[in-house]
């Protein structure tokens, strides 16, 4: 329970955590779209390869992958049960009422493998991918919005506000939750009201101090002539290297290969 | 007889098994007898106040045992509800624990839960608050219109109104002036000879622990560098320079005029080191 390690983020050196996030969010988009345009064993076989080769290139450790897989674990069965049963088309073999059929088992397979390189894709993106940066990268991905008036810099700052509040939150709540166990509160027993009663002593100090930090960032901001998103430079400006131009090379060849090879070859 | 706590190879990791995994403590072991006052002192980060908070139960160690008149306190749930209400623990920055309307219902949070009676309540808070320096007016404002040390002696007296017997306090005077620091100290002495509670604080200022303390433990990396009584562990001046740690300005003072060739005996006080400076006047 304690340090909810939000986003998941683990510092690193490897060459996807210094590839732009810019460069990471395109990416998985691309490669998105080719992961649902793929339809044989060849196509999804190279997706497989290519979640594979960027999960080693993380150098995340395979352990930590699982675990985030773990957690869809149910609804990957739960989807792969409901289309292996209900796809109608040539039967295999029948129990009771339950029909399996080759197409039903052709897309449970195809189902499954979707839905984990999609989730084992988006946590490589969290592993190595700060929430800071993923939303300065979202910010400039999104700014051409700004010229609809939409204020993508105040969403990106209180995207970024938030998630640089929350494990400064979390802290305290434990530091408050331990002294006012030190002080005898009970949290653990009792019913529904005597337990929400419990939370009071925890709370209140938690609201007074987020009140107390917003007002201090608030100042601090002012003091710095904070005023929004016209005309403000960057600390650190999003640049593009290397990797990023082998992340988008080796990105869009792999899609372009899915895509031919599941459209045109039907494989 | 058994001391009023052990502690038995107390070893802390914080998020084992996870790329933030942090040892706080490594087998550390000490005991704390009868209404004896024991410093912790150690640099920052060294662990004192993940050392603390498993006094009463609030940590669970990784491995080791913490002892109440002999008792594990996590041998059975009885016993740790027990152990919160036998040692009272002040946090570092307790102010921030405050949130009852008024001050004297804040100071009586620690002895309802405890299931006084209201009248037994009502003294204990009023003793509390009395020795701790807080005005009758004081009482019924509410906590969040005191300044940081007032709300800094509401938070003790929170605690002092549980009556425990040992009584563990994180860097009490931290972030106080010079009087203030004077007075919370006076406080809890006060209240430790009025109680016979035996007290463990953590502090920075060698000079607290060296004019307050019977017993010293110095913390470095985890495990205990040094524990013995002020004297034998401001002794091994080098050791606790090397572990970033310095000794009171009196001793430099003295072991300044030891090198340039008076004969001194140590002292870490004030007042020993003029006794011993006098002495030694006296002696040629
Ligand atoms: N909740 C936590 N999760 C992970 N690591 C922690 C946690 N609390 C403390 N630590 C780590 O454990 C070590 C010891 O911390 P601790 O708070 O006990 O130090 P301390 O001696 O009290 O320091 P200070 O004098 O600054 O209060 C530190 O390195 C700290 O980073
Ligand atoms: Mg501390």
């Amino acid at each position: 329970m304690t340090n909810i390690t939000l986003g998941q983020y683990l510092p690193g050196t490897s060459p996807l955590h210094r590839m732009d996030p810019r460069t990471k969010l395109c990416s998985l988009f691309i490669f998105i779209i080719a992961l649902f345009m793929a339809k044989g064993p060849a196509s999804y076989g190279l997706c497989v390869l290519f979640t594979a080769f960027a999960a080693i290139l993380s150098q995340v450790k395979l352990k930590l992958i699982l675990r985030s897989l773990r957690a869809i674990i149910f609804i990957v069965l739960f989807t792969a049960a409901l289309n292996l049963l209900y796809t109608p088309g040539e039967e295999i073999f029948k129990v009771w009422i339950f029909t399996v059929t080759r197409e039903g088992a052709r897309i449970a397979c195809a189902m499954a493998v979707r839905i984990i390189l999609l989730v084992a894709q988006s946590s490589l993106l969290t592993f190595t991918t700060s929430p800071m940066s993923l939303t300065d990268g979202l910010e400039t991905l999104l700014s051409p919005l700004k010229k609809i008036k939409v204020p993508v810099h105040e969403f990106a700052m209180m995207m970024t506000i938030a998630l640089r509040f929350i494990p400064t939150l979390s802290d305290e709540t434990n530091k408050i939750t331990s002294a006012q166990k030190a002080r005898g509160a009970d949290l653990e027993s009792g019913g529904l009201i005597k337990r929400a009663k419990a939370l009071i002593p925890i709370l209140v100090p938690l609201f007074v101090s987020s009140f107390r930090r917003a007002d201090e960032l608030a100042t601090a901001m002012e003091c710095r002539l904070y005023r929004g998103g016209e005309g403000r430079t960057r600390l650190h400006e999003l640049k593009y290297g290397k990797v990023d131009a082998a992340g988008y090379a080796i990105t869009v060849i792999v899609s372009a290969g899915v895509i031919v090879l599941a459209r045109v070859f039907g494989l | 007889m058994t001391d009023l706590l052990t502690v038995e190879n107390l070893t802390h990791i914080y998020s084992p098994g996870t790329p933030f995994e942090k040892k706080a403590l490594s087998d550390v072991s000490f005991s704390i007898g009868e209404s004896e006052m024991t410093a912790v002192i150690g640099q920052t980060g060294r662990g004192k106040s993940t050392l603390i908070q498993h006094l009463n139960g609030i940590l669970k160690p990784t491995s080791g045992r913490v002892l109440i008149h002999g008792e594990d306190i996590r041998s059975d749930k009885r016993l740790l509800r027990a152990a919160r209400f036998a040692v009272g623990l002040v946090f570092q920055y307790p102010e921030y624990q405050l949130f009852e309307e008024t001050v004297l219902k804040d100071i009586s949070f620690g002895p309802k839960n405890m299931g006084l009676s209201n009248e037994e309540t009502e003294r204990r808070a009023l003793e509390a608050a009395q020795i701790v320096g807080l005005s009758e007016d004081d009482l019924s404002k509410s906590p969040f219109e005191l300044s940081g040390g007032q709300k800094r002696r509401v938070a003790i007296a929170g605690i002092l109104a549980m009556e425990p017997q040992l009584l563990v306090l994180d860097e009490p005077t931290a972030g106080l002036d010079p009087r203030g620091r004077e007075q919370i100290i006076g406080y809890i002495k006060n209240y430790r000879e009025k109680h016979r509670t035996s007290v463990i604080f953590v502090t920075h200022s060698m000079e607290d622990a060296a004019e307050n303390a019977q017993r010293l433990i110095v913390l470095h990396r985890g495990s205990i560098l040094m524990q013995g009584t002020p004297f034998e562990v401001f002794e091994r001046a080098e050791e606790l320079k090397s572990a970033g740690l310095g000794v009171p300005k009196v001793c430099e003072v003295i072991s300044e005029l030891r090198s340039r060739g008076i004969n001194l005996k140590t002292a870490f006080t004030p007042e020993a080191a003029a006794s011993v400076i006098k002495g030694a006047r006296a002696r040629d």
